[in-house]
């Protein structure tokens, strides 16, 4: 069913047919994509669809129950070094008793490994990253006087400081003010001009066709995969997010738990 | 002679009574026999002369390192129940490891200790893995079932005829006075232990402490360092249940690391108070305990004792803290709210005074509170709050007049500037009427510092006049200038 | 999985540990302790059966009644009990039996209120511990033979003569036991013990009694307690300190070694050795599982340790 980019040779990342469950039932079917180097993708769907779900299936966060993931062409989990993930705001504690700068710094720390501290190469790199998103003069501050919108930007220097090749982020646009917005987008496309690829969990549609090269499209199975002009289309986003429920779902539905799979368009 | 004899009766009775009741008994307990009091027991704590005392001080070190250093992260990982749960689960491991080997072998108590206790964590996740409960219903049932269960062990133990086991029940409360050198190896043990993996496994402890999916996501081993956690923590318990009790080991455990939580805001600093905190606490604890039976026969528990000395520091930082604390907070709103009185005040008297046009430098305490309309004991209140701060002073020969010292009269000019500015800001630039801002502008006139006023002042390009036709005080008269200048200016704006 | 295996398998242990103990044949007379139970068998000889509700090693100041333990107290025809609150936890079920019309019977009652000790503080609750004087312990008999024969009218005669007996072979041990004590210099009799069990020992042998703990092992000690009774120790010259089989050693052996004295053995304070414990010292064979070997014992390891 998904369109497939351009044949080449030289693919970031790639899964095959693959499908992940929570508690044994699923909530991802047989997703087939391979993502080139340098782009800019979103992945998109309604609530429940399996956006989070994918982007931590593919950080080896959660095993499959069938199909495979392979980044540079290797199995997911050997390339962890290479990719860097940025997880919801929200699903952290920020009363921790933590600085920004302690929090970019753990970037470093899938290099270093258990037993290493952080040197003065990894001092720089987390400085630098703090710089990209304009956060240096807050890199001592206690993090729970940070906004929104700084909480997320240490995020992401978090996510530059372990400077991997594939950055997947998890809905990093919410709740944040217009001019963080800005600024990651701004990171983003930099990061893709440096033939990085990036994927983000979205669900704006209207800012989704300006940000991304091209889009996943997903309600529970893959309904598209493409350039951005090819996939906003009426016909598949009435597909991904319209009122009436797949036969997919209906079984999910069957099978428990409906909140999950709460598919009523959502805008 | 009768008196005497009516006084006397009462003796009778007694000496018959003294007769009639049980002879004196020839046994005693110590505390009959050794008389003790309150400064005795000081300086004999301080002396360290007992074994005893060294036990128990160095008993709280190793708990106080035990505790600091796992408390702060089960504090930060919000797991505060967990700590609890482990300190109810290990019961039954006590009365199963002394089933083993039929007597109270201190390495099978402790290994059944720990593997209950460990059980005990592990069923709590695995009751919310495999339910849609919420993990404190799973820790309430664990908790509760492992303890009665423990329970009940322990009251079957006490029914198995001719082995001595009698002091398992010393696992509930505690018995500080038996602490030992074995008891003392197996804390120091666990100290060391403690110190060691925290301090080589302080980042990774950190980062799946603050985020766990990031953490796995890099590759940190997350589940194995969690359990390591609870397994350092399940040994920090048994260890302390001999001091301080079953019941007692999760107040070591959280509110000395909450303390320390309160008081900072770096895991590291935490960690460092928290075991400072923690071994504090004990000590005093221990410290209350051997000295309070000087003041009373009945000696204060240790264990209870040691975790009101933690409660004790908690509510001490809770109220005293310079930043969270309840008093500063108070004092600080207190100061606040009689700052912005005295700015009040200030500014009525500069507004009548404006209103002679600066002809008259004292003011009428009568027409103030006429104006203000409040009554001229109020007023006086007001007034003498100024004067306390050197602003105002009373003429004495003329009574009733108030005049605004130069200090006075340059912060008065200040506020009014603030406010007008403020108000002029309001109408020009963000359409307010120029009826609507006055309200405003009496909250924002004592919070705005000097650069904004002057940033204000700039980006209104220098008024002169608020909304209302007033003249605006310049940045001059905000620095000292005699009134007489003030009343040069007021006919300027006038002409 | 493992951890439900785990725990139902304890749930199993506990419950075979309850069926366990109601399915035994419940006994004509109960005795709550081990030394009533001995001088009761003693009394009653094979002509009645007699249980103890607790058993060798058991401390009945913390002792609570199980329900098997109610049930069997309810079938039983004669209760006796040491009373003075040493069954402190079940001095009110005591009191409900006798109420319904059970025949129950407290040992101490037969003792004369002059004989009672009071220790101090006690707010004039005498001291239980009265079979620590074999004297005292004999002048209980007679109420048991009597309280028996009202039960068992059949037997009178044979329970009149096992206790005349009984009372001789107590009065010879009671002899015996205050020549042996004389053995230890006049200076050294003092006896250290974890609870205050012996104040009638003492008294009958002339050794002073200094326990941790109180009459009762219901009040903790505390570390200001181990710190006196060090001080008190080596005030005094005392070279040797003693455990008690019914109370937690621990303390005492830290006691022991903070005054750098030896541990001189276990006595028996609250409750006898198990049945057939066999112990020989000086040539004298005695089971420290009746009242008479138990006294035997505790007053051996006394001399032998302080001599």
């Amino acid at each position: 069913m998904s369109d497939q980019t351009s044949p080449s040779q030289e693919i970031i990342l790639e899964t095959h047919d693959l499908t992940v469950a929570y508690d044994k039932k699923p909530v991802l079917y047989g997703i087939d994509v391979s993502i080139a180097p340098g782009q800019l993708v979103g992945i998109m769907g309604p609530n429940g669809a399996g956006k989070s779900t994918l982007i931590k299936a593919i950080m080896g966060l959660l095993e499959p129950i069938g199909g495979w993931i392979k980044i540079f062409g290797e199995p997911n989990k050997s390339q962890r070094k290479r990719v860097a993930y940025v997880p919801q705001r929200r699903e952290v504690d920020w009363d921790f008793p933590v600085t920004v700068m302690d929090v970019v710094l753990m970037g470093r720390y899938g290099h270093l490994g258990l037993f290493k501290r952080p040197g003065k190469r990894d001092r720089d790199i987390a400085m630098e990253a703090l710089e990209k998103v304009n956060m240096i003069p807050y890199a001592g501050r206690q993090i729970s006087n940070l906004s929104g919108g700084q909480q997320q930007r240490v995020f992401l220097a978090r996510a530059l400081a372990q400077e991997s090749d594939l950055y997947l982020m998890d809905e990093p646009f919410v709740g944040v003010d217009a001019a963080t917005e800005s600024t990651i987008i701004d990171l983003l496309q930099e990061l893709r001009s440096q033939g990085k690829t990036i994927l983000v969990v979205h669900h704006d549609l209207p800012t989704a066709r300006r940000y991304f090269d091209s889009l996943i499209l997903l309600n529970l199975r893959l309904i598209a995969y493409g350039p951005v002009e090819e996939v906003f289309k009426e016909e598949l986003l009435q597909r991904a997010y319209g009122g009436r429920l797949t036969i997919l779902s209906e079984v999910a539905d069957a099978t428990g738990e409906k909140s999950k799979v709460d598919l009523s368009a959502k805008r | 002679m009768t008196r005497v004899l009516r006084y006397g009766q009462p003796f009778l009775i007694l000496l018959i009574l003294a007769f009639v009741l049980p002879s004196e008994a020839h046994a005693a307990k110590i505390s009959e026999l050794v008389e003790v009091d309150l400064g005795d027991q000081f300086f004999r704590f301080f002396s360290l002369q007992d074994a005893a005392i060294r036990h128990i001080l160095l008993g709280c070190l190793f708990m106080g390192i035990n505790f600091g250093l796992l408390g702060s992260f089960v504090v930060v990982r919000r797991m505060a129940l967990v700590g609890d749960t482990l300190s109810h689960a290990v019961l039954p491991g006590v009365a199963i490891g002394f089933l083993f080997t039929m007597s109270k072998e201190p390495w099978a108590i402790m290994l059944g200790a720990t593997l209950a206790g460990l059980l005990g964590a592990a069923t709590v996740s695995w009751i919310q893995r495999s339910t849609k409960l919420k993990q404190d219903a799973a820790l309430g049932m664990v908790l509760a079932s492992f303890f009665a269960v423990g329970i009940c062990l322990i009251k079957m133990i006490e029914r198995i005829p001719s082995v001595n086991k009698s002091g398992l029940d010393h696992f509930f409360y505690g018995q500080a006075a038996a602490l030992g050198r074995s008891d003392l190896w197996m804390m120091g043990g666990t100290a060391v232990l403690s110190t060691v993996i925290v301090i080589l496994l302080y980042r990774p402890l950190l980062a799946t402490s603050f985020d766990q999916v990031f953490a796995r996501s890099i590759g940190l081993p997350e589940r194995l360092l969690f359990h390591l956690l609870m397994f350092l923590l399940a040994l920090a318990t048994v260890v302390a249940l001999q001091a301080v009790g079953a019941l007692m080991v999760s107040a070591m455990l959280i509110t000395p690391a909450t303390t320390a939580f309160l008081l900072t805001k770096r895991m590291h600093l935490m960690l460092i108070l928290a075991t400072g905190l923690a071994i504090a606490a004990g000590m005093l604890g221990a410290f209350l305990s051997f000295v309070g039976e000087g003041l009373v026969s009945h000696a204060l528990p240790t264990g209870p004792s040691m975790a009101l000395s933690a409660g004790g520091f908690f509510l001490l930082v809770f109220l005293f803290s310079p930043h969270h604390g309840m008093v500063f907070r108070y004092r600080r709103r207190l100061s606040q709210t009689r700052q912005i009185t005295v700015e009040n005040t200030l500014k009525a008297i500069y507004r009548t005074m404006e209103s002679d046009k600066f002809q008259e430098e004292g003011i009428s305490v009568r027409r103030l509170a006429g104006d203000a309309r409040e009554t001229f004991e109020e007023t006086m209140k007001r007034l003498r709050l100024l004067v306390r701060d050197g602003l105002a002073t009373f003429a004495t020969t003329r009574g009733e007049v108030i005049y605004l010292t130069p200090d006075g009269l340059q912060h008065a000019s200040r506020v009014v500037r603030n406010h007008r500015l403020w108000e002029l800001y309001l109408t020009n630039e963000a359409d307010y009427d120029a009826d609507h801002v006055h309200a405003d502008a009496e909250k924002v006139e004592h919070i705005l510092g000097e650069d904004q006023v002057m940033e204000l002042e700039r980006y209104l390009d220098y008024p002169e006049q608020d909304p209302h036709g007033k003249r605006i005080p310049s940045l001059r008269d905000t620095q000292r200038l005699p009134l007489r200048d003030l009343a040069v200016k007021e006919k300027e704006v006038d002409s | 999985m493992k951890a439900s295996l785990t725990l139902s398998l304890l749930l199993g242990l506990l419950l075979t540990s309850c069926t366990k103990s109601t399915r035994t044949e419940s006994p004509d007379v109960i005795a709550t302790t081990t030394m009533i139970a001995d001088m009761v068998r003693v009394i009653s000889g094979d002509d009645v059966s007699v249980g103890a509700l607790m058993r060798p090693g058991v401390d009945p100041h913390l002792y609570k009644a199980s329900p098997a333990d109610v049930s069997k107290l309810n079938q039983a025809k004669v209760i006796f009990y040491n009373g003075l609150l040493l069954e402190g936890k079940m001095e009110d079920l005591f009191e409900r039996l006798a109420t319904d019309g059970k025949a129950v019977h407290a040992v101490s009652d037969a003792v004369p209120r002059e004989n009672r000790l009071a220790p101090k503080n006690s707010e004039g609750h005498p001291d239980p511990h009265i079979w620590g004087d074999a004297r005292l312990w004999a002048s209980t008999v007679d109420a048991v033979v009597e309280q028996l024969s009202t039960s068992f009218p059949d037997h009178t005669e044979d329970f009149q003569g096992r206790g005349e007996g009984y009372k001789v072979a107590l009065e010879s041990l009671h002899r015996w036991a205050t020549k042996r004590v004389t053995e230890i210099p006049a200076n050294r009799r003092k006896l250290v013990t974890s609870h205050d069990a012996f104040a009638y020992f003492g008294k009958a042998y002339g050794l002073d009694v200094i326990g941790v703990q109180g009459i009762s092992t219901a009040s903790d000690p505390s570390v200001a307690d181990r710190t006196r009774m060090v001080d008190f120790i080596k005030d005094n010259g005392i070279t040797a300190i003693f455990v008690e089989s019914s109370v937690n050693k621990t303390l005492i052996e830290q006691i022991a070694a903070d005054a750098n004295v030896s541990v001189g053995g276990e006595l028996f304070s609250d409750a006898m050795g198990e049945p057939g414990d066999m112990r020989t010292v000086n040539g004298d064979t005695y089971d420290a599982g009746t009242y008479i070997g138990m006294l035997k014992h505790n007053v051996n390891a006394i001399v032998e340790a302080l001599r």
